[in-house]
């Protein structure tokens, strides 16, 4: 069974939307419990309207490594039957701990049946699924509930308790599954049995037997703030699953309720070492998109001049060619007929096919720091300084991109901007994503960026570059466009965070991703000779030719 | 004779099929089509009037049958060309082919259809150039004409003849889009996923199996479509589930034959794969 970092969420997250009908987001893997609020870990899958949160194997109750998969496999299918068939959110209201766990219990048992008689295969996921066997003769409520999931899953093996037997018949009494009124009333008068009978229940160490049932909270709303699991669950971008590249770009994902943490190592030239976890990039939510100022401009003259310098994926067969790899049939065929009329053949009777350019995926990362708010040097001449600022050309240009690339084109563009304010808080967002149409809300998300803070290059391009490696094309180029150095306010050596940024480079590379940079302004140009090599880089002098510049690096780079 | 590799035949007929009577492309036994909405009728009108018909549809919705039923019924001969990049406007209208008299002129499949009378079909018209395309203009109009420079010759269509062409929206990339002076020549019929019932009904009827093992594979079938829009492709189609369910009738097991037909058609992304199989393994006990 693979570690839990690199289990399967994606295809579980595809599953999990399948079965339950919805556009359920992906499930992921809850990390350990950070220190701050203090919660326990997770011991049980929890649901939310948006996501099925996995907990971490170690604190999974009941995981067992070797079957992992069908642990997983059985829990997408839970989730799936309470989505289907149950009403989230219930009011506690003034219902007894005892009366909530029953009910959850009979809602688990009941939700299951309904998911087996819609889709028959499901019935041997659960039952394949390895579980503790009950103690038959426990007599505490986790033991009693535990004897009555096998009851009702194995009605044949019989139990000899007196409430089991008795709750198995009034579950089976109720005609109709979908009757939910029903069962909460068995579930009560269950419930005031055990009361009266008073079976030891703590309701906080309560889980469910089966380990791949959940943890209840979605059915549930209780009157005071929701737990921080249930409060983490459903804001927030799930994190990538990071695929492990060298010891480099080892990351470790921690999530908070509104923003996803990694964190990312960091090169001291001067020491020569690698500082492991050094830099935390925090990977923010997206920002709520700013009214779209204006109307949505209609593809002018400049997107269209772009859209024809990236590679187009329609390279047409070029016929009468003088030489080439096919025949032109036709071309020949009128040859052969001047020949026999006594003229001169035309000898341009072949075809020959240009090589197609193959997918590529761009990535465009802009420096959102302080100094982008500046204006920009090179505008024209006369206008009392009040030009637009190096952020509106950096944003122009990446819309004009994205515009070109447009969202049926061969290629896929992303568009994430970041900047840092010390080592501890390098943010980071996501603009514009892979695969994501540049509709008027998206570009919208992309104009309303705002600068701020510093530029600690090195830890955005390794968090970039793990993007990038997410994706399956055959070329992956990452822009980094900029306007100064790399610096940060807790650093005063200022050639240590070039340094770090020409190992973030060279990593890169290495991993097959070509890395370029549009470096605006002439100031900054020894460093990014530095960072990026002779060739990687281009200095922008007039800013306003930015977006020539960018496709112009793209076509150079995409074959 | 008319080139072999242009035209599709559905009857079998032997090569050297009689010119003037089209017979062999005639369709000769009632083809199965299940119709969705008002189809039949408005192409049966749209053929009276002359009009020439757009189909656009996903794969695998019914539009090749559907046009093979409406040549049935219709008692036309069908004529059916398979576009692609390299078709050229020659492969459409004909070419001079050279034997040991001399030149000879040969008709493609749109000037045999035109002259004879037939419905000629061009399957994924997108797929050819739009520079290729602008030949059936002077047809879809209200001219009806064909000229073959060539030739010297201004062919004027058979009162029978019609024009039918078909392409799935989803699929092409960029810059793949039909000429405005193209596109407005033509009338449209939309055809989708049939709803479930429906489906079923299809399944069940071109297979063979009985109706709750047709309704599992388009329960399947939805959900694939529900999955196909994390993903470029579309999920399945009608023809994919036709096609499971006859491996179910001849006799593997259902979860076996789905894995053969079904869980690959998504592509070939792991995660994909692996969604789907869980899927189909939810729907069937074996």
């Amino acid at each position: 069974m693979a570690a839990p970092e690199t289990a399967p969420l994606a295809s579980l997250g595809l599953l999990l939307s399948a079965l339950a009908d919805s556009r359920q987001g992906v499930s992921r893997i809850m990390a350990p419990a950070l220190s701050e609020d203090e919660t326990p870990a997770p011991r049980r899958p929890v649901i939310t309207r948006q996501q099925l949160l996995l907990p971490a194997t170690a604190d999974w109750s009941g995981f067992e490594p070797a079957q992992g998969a069908l642990l997983y496999r059985a829990s997408v299918a839970h989730a799936a039957a309470h989505l289907r068939y149950s009403r989230p959110a219930q009011p506690v209201q003034r219902l007894k701990p005892l009366t909530v766990a029953v009910t959850s219990a009979l809602e688990d048992a009941r939700v299951e049946l309904l998911l087996v008689r819609d889709f028959p295969g499901t019935r041997r996921w659960f039952a394949d699924c390895p579980q503790a066997p009950p103690n038959p003769h426990g007599l505490d409520f986790s033991a009693l509930i535990a004897r009555l999931d096998r009851l009702l899953m194995t009605p044949c093996l019989g139990d000899d308790n007196f409430w089991v037997n008795k709750a198995r018949s009034l579950f089976g009494s109720v005609a109709d599954l979908t009757d939910e009124a029903a069962f909460r009333r068995i579930a009560a008068l269950l419930a005031n049995d055990l009361g009266q009978m008073r079976v030891p229940f703590d309701p906080h160490q309560h889980l469910a037997p089966a380990p791949w049932r959940d943890d209840h909270s979605y059915l549930w709303q209780h009157a005071q703030t929701e737990t921080s699991a249930t409060a983490a669950a459903g804001k927030g971008a799930p994190p990538p699953a990071w695929p492990s590249l060298a010891h480099d770009l080892d990351a470790r994902a921690t999530a908070t309720p509104q923003a996803v943490m990694h964190r990312y190592p960091e090169w001291d030239e001067r020491s020569a070492i690698m500082r492991t976890d050094w830099c935390s990039v925090i990977e923010q939510a997206r920002p709520a998109p700013a009214s779209p100022a204006g109307a949505v401009e209609a593809p002018g003259a400049e997107q269209r001049w772009l859209a024809r310098q990236l590679p187009s994926v329609h390279a047409r067969v070029l016929r009468k060619q003088r030489e080439g790899d096919d025949t032109d049939l036709d071309a020949a065929i009128v040859a052969l007929l001047d020949h026999r009329s006594g003229l001169m053949p035309d000898p341009r009777i072949f075809t020959r096919s240009p090589r197609k350019p193959s997918p590529a995926s761009i990535l465009v990362l802009l420096d959102l720091s302080q100094s982008a708010n500046d204006a920009a040097s090179g505008a024209a001449p006369g206008n009392g300084g009040a030009g637009p600022s190096v952020l509106e050309l950096e944003k122009r240009a990446a819309v004009l991109l994205a515009q070109a690339v447009g969202p049926e084109g061969l290629h896929r563009l992303a568009i994430h901007g970041f900047c840092s304010n010390t080592r501890a808080e390098v943010r980071y967002q996501r603009l514009l994503d892979f695969g994501e149409r540049p509709d008027r809300a998206a570009l919208a998300r992309v104009r309303s960026a705002t600068a701020q803070y510093s530029t600690r290059m090195g830890a955005a391009l390794r968090h970039a570059t793990g993007h990038l490696l997410q994706e399956r094309g055959a070329q992956r180029l990452l822009l980094l466009v900029t306007d100064g150095a790399p610096s940060d306010i807790d650093v005063f050596d200022p050639a240590y965070l070039v340094h770090d940024a020409r190992a973030a480079v060279e990593v890169a590379r290495a991993a097959g991703i070509q890395v370029s940079c549009a470096g605006l302004g002439r100031n900054a140009e020894a460093d990014l000779r530095t960072i990026f090599g002779t060739m990687g880089y281009c200095t922008v002098a007039n800013p306003f030719t930015l977006p020539r510049q960018l496709a112009k690096l793209c076509a150079r780079y995409i074959a | 004779m008319p080139d072999r590799r242009h035209s599709e035949h559905t009857a079998g007929a032997p090569l050297n099929a009689v010119h003037t009577a089209l017979d062999s492309w005639r369709i000769a036994s009632e083809p199965f089509y299940q119709p969705q909405g008002r189809e039949v009728e408005r192409f049966e009108v749209a053929c009276a009037q002359s009009i020439p018909l757009l189909l656009k549809g996903v794969t695998g919705s019914g539009k090749t049958r559907f046009v093979e039923y409406m040549a049935w019924k219709m008692k036309r001969p069908l004529v059916t060309v398979a576009c692609n990049e390299d078709t050229c406007a020659s492969d459409l209208v004909g070419r001079y082919l050279l034997d040991a008299q001399g030149t000879v002129w040969h008709d493609g499949p749109l000037a045999l259809a035109a002259r004879h009378g037939a419905i000629c079909y061009l399957d994924e018209v997108m797929e050819a150039r739009q520079d290729t395309l602008v030949v059936i203009h002077p047809l879809a109009d209200t001219r009806r004409l064909l000229p073959i420079e060539r030739k010297g010759e201004l062919l004027q269509a058979h009162p029978d003849f019609q024009l039918v062409v078909s392409y799935n929206p989803g699929y092409q990339g960029a810059g793949r889009d039909m000429k405005p002076s193209t596109r407005q020549r033509f009338a449209a019929l939309d055809f989708g996923h049939p709803e479930a019932a429906l489906e079923a009904r299809i399944v069940a009827r071109e297979s063979g199996v009985d109706s709750l093992t047709a309704e599992r594979l388009v329960s399947i079938g939805r959900k694939s479509r529900q999955l196909g829009q994390y993903h470029p492709d579309e999920g399945l189609s009608t023809r994919m589930l036709v096609r499971a369910a006859l491996l179910i009738q001849a006799g593997l097991a259902p979860r076996e034959a789905c894995d053969m037909a079904l869980s690959q058609a998504l592509g070939d992304e792991d995660d994909l794969q692996q969604a789907m199989r869980g899927v189909i393994d939810a729907h069937f006990e074996s």
